[in-house]
């Protein structure tokens, strides 16, 4: 059921990137997302950053509409819905790429006390594009990634990843599904969780838009095991609102 | 037990998965019948890719859901390529739709080829020129069923509408027509309001009701054509448990399709509805489906 809820605060997080807190906190499990309605605008799907906190990327003009918003203003919501992450294993590595920060976020504050230590591989192709980085009072150790060297590590998360692996007994990630086939494919599909993203219309398991594999990200996701990814099209291609294959 | 024979289909089970529902995708017809679904329907196919309305196209409400999702599909063409090579276990039914009676023909034509039936979509609500506004109208319904079964020797299910004032007038078209059987009913023509945003919530403004909240009246409509027609009866709208299932194959319906209980109870409602029917017909001393189909139409 549609919800209307009011801004309490909105602030500029990083480059193009604006955070939206509302006055209700939903009851939810990291890794869920919601719907949010703009009357004559659309209704697209956006992860929780916290109970009452998303974080919109200008991308089109749905979200361009968003950045209008002020405090005080609307928007109507539904949800949760979806798989969230389920708390596994002691040291973890966290994989975040660009806007797949926050359901990552909502992972490390409110599931922290299930593990022993936290370390967050973050990555962005330039170093104002990092959102949300109060994780530092979530997580044990932060390495930023920067595709063009201006801040920390010049080069991928996986490439640190890659080196760093047999630290971790278990790694989350959300992403660019580039970045997470290749955290899978780092990991052999074992101990990870990935939180993944196709297009959606209906966001509760009525129209299949958000196919993947055998699964509805939708209802059976958006938080998948990695061996349940294994033999899909993550990674390799995904599809247009009217069915057909496109490339990534 | 639960074996039936339907349309000229052979189905493990009665229990068919709807036209439109986590049907995109080859896979996930293989997960439905996985899950315990008999056979599946496609989503509707048409002659171009159509991305279908913007969101929001689906409005949840305490028995059902309004959806108008504005018949998106990838076009006969791409369909047909991610489909040539695709094997199944179990029956598919494609479901197309076109403008009129040509365009009908020629999908079913060109499908031919990757479809063990057709089911033809003369009820969609919501898309203009489409669906419903042809099926509402006997004598297109009858030409649409002529052209079609002339066009291809694969059996042809007549999708009808209930947004009419006798279902029976156009079942009956279907059925003189050559049609195989008619699966009944599509959505019911609704609307919902946001009472704060002061509009109708869906981009379409009207959309198609479905779920438990139209049972009685998908029901009724089933049980009417039972009585009018010969041909075979599919019965939909609301099916949730295995009592409405039932009841629905009481009604006169030799196969069923679940459309929004998949959305309300997940892929294995398929298994519960299937495994409360046997447990019923054992139960009550019936040694096959066969035995109860039609059974409240005597006296």
């Amino acid at each position: 059921m549609l919800l209307r809820v009011e801004l309490t605060e909105v602030w500029e997080e990083a480059r193009n990137i604006k955070a939206f807190r509302f006055n209700r906190k939903l009851d939810f499990v990291p890794g869920q997302f919601i719907m949010v309605w703009l009357p004559d605008f659309g209704e697209k799907p956006f992860s929780l950053a916290d109970e009452d906190l998303i974080l919109v990327k200008r991308v089109g003009a749905f979200t361009s509409k968003m950045f209008e918003l002020k405090e005080g203003d609307y928007i109507w919501i539904r949800g949760p819905y979806g798989k969230g992450f389920e708390p596994k294993g002691k040291n973890i590595g966290v994989i975040a790429g660009g806007i797949g920060i926050p359901p990552l976020y909502a992972l490390t504050k409110h599931y922290g006390n299930h593990f022993e230590r936290i370390t967050l591989i973050y990555g962005a192709r330039s170093k104002d594009e990092f959102a949300l980085l109060d994780i530092e009072n979530y997580v044990d150790e932060i390495i930023l990634t920067t595709d063009d060297g201006s801040l920390g590590v010049k080069g991928f998360p996986t490439d640190v990843l890659a080196e760093r692996k047999d630290e971790f007994d278990y790694v989350y990630t959300c992403g660019p599904e580039i970045m997470m086939a290749k955290v899978l494919e780092i990991m052999n599909f074992k101990n990870v969780q990935v939180s993944a993203e196709r297009y959606m219309k209906c966001g509760i398991g009525v129209c299949g838009s958000c196919a993947l594999g055998e699964y509805l990200v939708c209802r059976d996701g958006p938080v998948f095991y990695g061996e349940q990814l294994k033999n899909t099209e993550l990674g390799k291609f995904k599809r247009l609102p009217d069915g057909r294959i496109a490339r990534l | 037990m639960l074996s039936i024979k339907v349309a000229k289909l052979k189905l493990e089970n009665p229990l068919i998965l709807a036209s439109g529902v986590a049907d995109m995708t080859p896979d996930l017809l293989r997960r439905a019948y996985k899950e315990g679904a008999g056979a599946v329907v496609t989503k509707s196919i048409g002659i171009e890719p159509r991305k279908g309305y913007d969101n929001p196209t689906i409005v949840e409400l305490p028995y059902g859901l309004i959806n108008a999702m504005g018949l998106p599909n990838p076009g006969w063409e791409a369909f047909y390529e991610e489909f040539k090579n695709e094997k199944f276990d179990f029956p598919v039914i494609v479901s197309i739709f076109g403008k009129d009676e040509r365009e009908f023909a020629f999908l079913a034509e060109k499908l031919s080829e990757v479809a063990d039936a057709f089911e033809l979509n003369l009820s969609c609500p919501h898309a203009k020129g489409y669906g419903m506004e042809i099926g509402q109208n006997p004598e297109m319904v009858y030409k649409v069923v002529k052209a079609v079964k002339d066009a291809t020797d694969k059996p042809v299910i007549a999708k009808l509408t209930p947004n009419i004032d006798d279902i029976t007038k156009i079942g009956l078209a279907a059925e003189k027509a050559g049609a195989d059987a008619v699966s009944a009913i599509n959505t019911i023509k609704a609307i919902a309001i946001d009472i704060y945003a002061r509009k109708p919530i869906l981009s379409n403004k009207v959309g198609g009701y479905s779920g438990p909240g139209v049972k009685p009246i998908a029901l009724r409509a089933v049980y009417d054509l039972a009585k009018a027609l010969d041909i075979d009866i599919i019965g939909i709208g609301g099916i949730t448990t295995w009592q409405d299932a039932v009841e629905f194959l009481m009604a006169g319906a030799k196969a069923l399709q679940i459309g929004t209980a998949v959305s309300l109870r997940g892929f294995k409602v398929f298994k519960e509805i299937n495994e409360g029917i046997e447990r019923f017909l054992n139960e009550e001393g019936f040694s096959s489906i066969d035995e109860i189909i039609g059974i409240a139409l005597e006296g």
